[in-house]
């Protein structure tokens, strides 16, 4: 009887201990404000005492001075950091004040700098969550990156067919399937968020949609395209590159109306010639029906380099190439086809004329791009020129509504020195071209020594009006990995990364540009945020809203034998 | 030494008042004020410059690696512009903000540790905007910097655009400049450029985008009047930092330049509200003709194949290049083997060009390679770099910054697409050229020309046919040897197999041994000669052996007990039994026996051995060996996958195969007659 009453003492003493204090005393939490992309972070230095799942969350109050306050609840990335959106002027001073039901206060009077800052709210590894290790002889690599419309949900694909869906503020791991054996080549969510689409490129081309409404992913439906374009299998399976002769979506994406656009290519070598086919594909999201495909009665004999569309997706605008005598009595290479998004037919078609006499004919990268509005439609070409087009063809012809050589050969020694500039995009505002790495030619990229100096309009992002008219331009600090503008065209993000012959001096990293900031190109440029590894192509995203952007980085190997970076993705703000 | 340093540069010191020097004064003092404790000693292997986008900082190799990150403040302490570094700086790393003329900016740099330390530098007295750029040729343009002639300050002044270095151009040569106009961070500005040229010069082909030339006089550097060619061009930037780029062909007069001789250039810009202002860039020049350059240029090796980074491997053939076909063609095909994917994009292999500057100055040159047919000089399609993406040249190219007093190596490489051909069985295999050329950067001028052969080889068909062979009747040899063994035996008696025995250890101890023991260590010293050692062992003295018990026992049958004998010790003591041996002995002992039985046939009269002459068999035994040496050859080529020089191989034939074996069946029949009379 004795001990249970000590062991009863002992028990409230505890509690005593443990509640007391917190209750019985307010106590002031230091910290710091980040002023980062349209909102603040809050960063405690020390974890609140007594925060758990139930504790009703703290109110932010935020106010200029001599203005009215405002007060938010703010989203917490972890025990110590708060994230609220907010948009806060340059250069202004600011009272912040983060308030507890039970008393406890974090407060602060802080400026905002002239800029925001880049924040990184996570870095989620993936070797684990994506199991790149599996295979130790050939370990897996991320491929593509999407996120959710709402932001909060990120998808990462490998080339081993491995798929992860995180979520982008705690970087816990949501989802996880394999998909095939193949590459995962594309990802896209529908706008509502309802359903999550990969492609893979593969012997079968699967497109697949999976049901995220249910509390596991179902898969809904899949599309074979290899029905279509073809199958073949790679003369060494083995080989490192042998997805390249699959078919594959090399782009899926969603429109407003829950649709899907994909486009199939296939290109591969049989009995020594070499075979290509490509399709444009209109899904009904929901249901995988096919509304359209183009061409509606065969496949295109070509490479569709990329394709873009309006918001409405009345018109979408593709570029179809071939290498060496590409032409049939159909389609020609080296074309601008603009298909009327309702019906899938041809509305026109412009074939562009070679850059004689550096170029005998004309390729494409991703050189398409469409205004949001639908009026425009901006593109480039491998040799260096690009072009603005109307959308509604002019009464004379369709000819472009404007021209200029961006990266077009300076030639030196007889040498052409080019820059490539295939990454372009477009908003209402700006047709967007990114130019890239200079090239003296192609082949010397892979080993050769580079040329003393790049070409003059070599990596630098042009904004151009949709009258041809130049508004701003920004010099890039690499070589552009891809580019990608928010949905509502505030935002744009180049990914800049490359592995040269002096590694440490290589930088890596994404530059983010805040399109409707007044002025040229340095009041644009937001910041550069830094990575360690490098960025592998296309794997940046950012979310509809703007707010979140995330990038994959890969490990660097330096010279020493040692590993630089990792395999991670960067959540950032 | 404490680690915050105030810094104002001296034209700021020169260009502002007195109060805007007391007030950076203060700050200046007012930051030391707050400096870390005195144990806090940090680096301070770091600097802040400005450019016209903000602020560069440069960092010491030592502390790079330490920096977290980079902060610049304006005036009142407000934040500019953030770098998170991380831990991996840059030698220069670049902060991108608008600055205010004159003003002075605090740069904090964070280290890992959490120590930081700052410097105060003050803003340029002028604003950015605009620059002139000339290079000759395009490239070369971080060594003629611009200089701002209308107000005098140091925007874009380095130190060492004050020793700015003459740009090279070759008498009697046309060569490429390039201008460069930007705009800064003014816009929109029209401008005018003006382009100076020595009168001596002319402008080739005209280019539209100037107006036609007018000669003129003006002063040069010592004041001096000389004659001008000007050049008048204009445009107009929209946007901040927009570059305007215009080249011209300049034909270099053959006689040597004038001293001083120098190309300028001035643009005049005009903003909207009506200021104007001038940029100008003087770029010294110095004339050499090409045969000085040849001179002062070698090329001192051309090594292929090597790897991307220029490393050779002394084991590949060199100047060849291996390109696979079907296993045994045709046939091969029909069974269903398939070609070998070929990637166009990939270069098959690389040549490097060693080349040496004994002058004293950095030439720039571009080394090209093209692979050409070696009677027509043609560029051969499919040894050309990818066609669709080449720009259209039909070379590998590498430019090189030549260093004066030394060696550098440019990596070009080789693209090998047979299907560039249309013929699925084309493998491209035969002789073919490598023309290098060494031109000057700039220029169409060949400063040095090298021809190298280039050999593609197909795998080799011929080897594998004897290899087969040599495979089916080794494999019938053994077969027989083990059926019949018995007849074999009873031919002989037993003191004949004694005997046969004891010549056998006798060849193992004799022969087999030593040229185990020697081999390698004679082949390491005399390389391809060493045969001419070893041969004296594996082939003089085993025919002499050899010869001599044949003399004593005259009889099919003895080589292959001898030699069964030898394989034998061989194998259990010194390991010496592969299935190359095997086929090498195989092989040998059926040509042996069979050529044997052929000289004591052919004999007429009654010969010394057995029957046979001793020329005969010294004719019919060297001729044996020789196509057992071919045979060896064949096998290691097929089965070791290994090359041999066409000499080489005619020399192991002749030295090794038949002459030695020639020789020792002579003193094997001297030795063999000797042991006869003491048998006897």
């Amino acid at each position: 009887m004795k001990n249970q009453n000590l062991r009863l003492s002992i028990f409230l003493g505890i509690l005593i201990y443990i509640f007391a204090p917190t209750h019985a005393v307010a106590k002031s939490l230091k910290g710091n404000v980040i002023f980062v992309r349209s909102g603040i972070v809050i960063e405690l230095e020390e974890r609140p005492k007594g925060t758990n799942q139930s504790d009703p969350l703290p109110s932010l109050v935020i106010h200029e001075v001599s203005e009215p306050a405002e007060e938010f609840s703010p989203a917490w990335i972890d025990d110590q950091r708060a994230l609220a959106t907010y948009d806060w002027k340059p250069q202004t001073s600011y009272h912040v004040t983060l308030r507890w039901t039970d008393g406890r206060l974090f407060e602060i009077d802080t400026t905002a700098p002239v800029k925001p800052l880049p924040y990184r709210i996570r870095t989620v590894e993936l070797e684990d969550s994506l199991s790149l290790l599996a295979n130790l002889q050939r370990p897996a690599k991320p491929t593509t990156i999407a996120f959710s419309p709402d932001g909060e949900q990120l998808a990462v694909g490998t080339n081993a067919g491995h798929v992860a869906i995180i979520n982008s503020l705690t970087g816990d791991r949501i989802w996880k399937t394999r998909i095939s054996e193949g590459y995962a080549k594309h990802a896209a969510f529908s706008p509502d968020g309802k359903r999550f689409y990969i492609g893979e490129q593969s012997p079968d081309g699967f497109i697949y949609a999976y049901d995220l409404s249910t509390t596991k992913p179902t898969l809904l439906w899949k599309y074979r395209m290899a029905d279509d374009i073809d199958t073949s299998a790679p003369q060494n399976p083995d080989d490192v590159y042998a997805w390249v002769q699959y078919p594959g979506p090399y782009r899926i994406s969603t429109t407003e109306g829950n649709d899907l656009l994909v486009v199939g290519n296939h290109s591969w070598t049989k009995d020594g010639v070499e075979l290509k086919k490509a399709q444009l594909y209109r899904f009904d999201g929901e249901t995988g029906t096919l509304k359209w495909k183009w061409p509606p009665d065969q496949t295109l004999p070509m490479t569709i380099s990329w394709f873009d569309y309006s918001r409405d997706v009345k018109t979408v605008a593709l570029l179809t190439y071939r290498r060496g005598s590409g032409d049939t009595a159909s389609f020609k290479s080296g074309t601008l086809y603009v298909i009327d998004g309702e019906t899938g037919e041809t509305a026109w078609e412009y074939t562009f004329d070679p850059l004689k006499p550096y170029f005998e004919e004309v390729t494409f990268w991703r050189g398409v791009s469409t205004s949001p509005d639908g009026g425009f439609i901006n593109v480039t070409a491998d040799d260096g020129r690009a072009f603005i087009f109307n959308t509604v063809p002019m009464p004379e012809g369709n000819k472009p509504l404007w021209e200029t050589n961006l990266t077009t050969p300076l030639e030196v020694s007889g040498i052409p020195i080019i820059a490539t500039n295939g990454t372009i995009a477009a908003t209402n505002d700006f047709a967007l071209f990114v130019t890239g790495d200079t090239f003296i030619p192609y082949h010397l990229q892979k080993g050769a020594q580079r040329p003393p100096s790049a070409h003059p309009n070599g990596m630098t992002l042009f904004a151009h009006g949709w009258s041809g008219e130049k508004m701003w331009q920004w010099t890039l600090e690499n070589m552009p990995q891809g580019l990608q503008v928010d949905g509502i065209g505030r935002y744009a993000v180049i990914s800049v990364s490359k592995r040269g012959r002096n590694v440490e001096e290589q930088l890596h990293g994404i530059s983010v540009f805040d399109l409707n900031a007044a002025g040229g190109g340095l009041s644009k440029y937001l910041y550069t945020y830094r990575t360690e590894g490098q960025l592998p192509y296309d794997t940046i995203a950012i979310s509809a809203d703007g707010r979140f952007i995330a990038l994959i980085e890969t490990p660097i190997p330096m010279p020493d034998e040692t590993l630089r970076g990792g395999n991670r993705v960067h959540i950032i703000r | 030494m404490n680690p915050h340093i105030c810094y104002i540069s001296r034209s700021a010191k020169r260009e502002s008042s007195t109060r805007r020097d007391l007030l950076f004064l203060l700050l200046c003092f007012c930051y030391l004020a707050c400096s870390p404790k005195s144990g806090e000693q940090v680096p301070i292997s770091w600097a802040s410059t400005f450019f016209s986008l903000g602020a560069k900082v440069e960092f010491d190799a030592t502390i790079r690696e330490n920096i977290q990150k980079v902060t610049a403040f304006d005036s009142e302490d407000r934040l500019v512009a953030r770098l998170d570094l991380g831990g991996y700086a840059r030698s220069t790393e670049f902060l991108y903000f608008r600055w205010e003329k004159g003003q002075t900016y605090r740069f904090e740099v964070m280290y890992q540790s959490g120590e930081s330390a700052a410097q105060m530098v003050q803003a340029p007295q002028t604003d950015p905007r605009g620059t002139i750029e000339i290079a000759i040729p395009y490239g070369t343009i971080e060594v003629n910097k611009t200089v701002d002639t209308s107000v005098g300050t140091d925007l874009n002044v380095s130190p060492a655009a004050s020793a700015q270095k003459a740009s090279l151009v070759l008498r009697g040569v046309e060569m490429t400049a390039t201008v460069l106009v930007r705009s800064g961070l003014e816009a929109p500005v029209t401008f005018q450029v003006v382009l100076q040229v020595p009168a001596s010069f002319q402008v080739l082909p005209h280019n539209p985008v100037w107006d036609s030339e007018v000669k003129e006089e003006v002063p040069n550097s010592s004041g001096i009047g000389e004659e001008v060619l000007s050049y008048h061009s204009s445009g107009r930037f929209t946007v901040e930092s927009e570059v305007w780029y215009s080249q011209l062909t300049l034909k270099i007069p053959d006689e040597p330049l004038s001293k001083g001789a120098q190309i300028r250039g001035h643009v005049f810009f005009e903003n909207e509200s009506g200021d104007r202002w001038e940029r100008s860039v003087t770029t010294p020049l110095r004339s050499a003709s090409l045969d000085e350059i040849a001179e002062q240029l070698r090329i001192e090796d051309i090594t292929m194949p090597t790897g991307p980074g220029g490393i050779s491997d002394p084991r590949q053939r060199r100047d060849t290049i291996s390109s696979p076909r079907p296993l045994l063609g045709g046939l091969g095909k029909w069974f269903g083997a398939k070609t070998s994917p070929t990637d166009e994009f990939e270069p098959v292999a690389y040549q490097t060009v060693h080349i040496h500057n004994q002058g004293k100055e950095t030439v720039h040159a571009i080394v090209g390679s093209m692979n050409r047919d070696t009677e027509s000089r043609e560029p051969v399609p499919f040894l050309s770099p990818p066609n669709a993406v080449n720009a259209g040249t039909n070379r590998s190219l590498a430019f090189v910054s030549l260093t004066g007093k030394s060696t550098t190596s440019a990596p070009l490489p080789i693209y090998l697409n047979p299907l560039a051909q249309q013929h699925q069985d084309f493998t491209g295999a035969g002789q073919y050229e490598r023309a290098i050329e060494v031109k000057i950067w700039g220029s169409d001028a060949t400063a040095l020309r090298a021809t190298r052969p280039l050999l593609i080889v197909t795998p080799n068909l011929h080897a594998l046919l004897v290899t087969s062979l040599v495979t089916i009747v080794t494999g019938l040899g053994i077969g027989l040897l083990l059926c019949f063994h018995q007849q074999l035996f009873i031919r002989f008696s037993t003191k004949q197999l004694i005997l046969i025995s004891l010549f056998g250890t006798t060849i193992f101890i004799a022969v087999n041994v030593p040229s185990t023991l020697l081999t390698n260590l004679i082949s390491a010293l005399l390389g391809p000669i060493s045969s001419l050692i070893t041969g004296l062992i594996n082939e003089m003295l085993y025919y002499a052996l050899l010869t001599s018990l044949l003399i004593l026992i005259p009889k099919f049958g003895v080589i292959t007990l001898v030699t069964a004998v030898r394989l034998l010790l061989g194998g259990v003591t010194l390991g010496l039994l592969t299935p190359t041996i095997l086929l090498h002995a195989v092989t040998a002992v059926l040509l042996l026996e069979a050529g044997f039985q052929i000289a004591r046939k052919i004999t007429l009269d009654s010969g010394a051995i057995g029957g046979a002459s001793l020329l005969t068999l010294a004719l019919i035994f060297g001729l044996c060996d020789a196509f057992t040496v071919y045979v060896d050859f064949q096998l290691s080529m097929t089965l070791y996958r290994l090359f041999y020089a066409d000499w080489y191989i005619l020399a192991r034939i002749l030295v090794d195969g038949f002459s030695y074996t020639f020789i020792g069946v002579v003193l094997g029949k001297r030795l063999g007659s000797g042991l006869w009379r003491v048998a006897e």
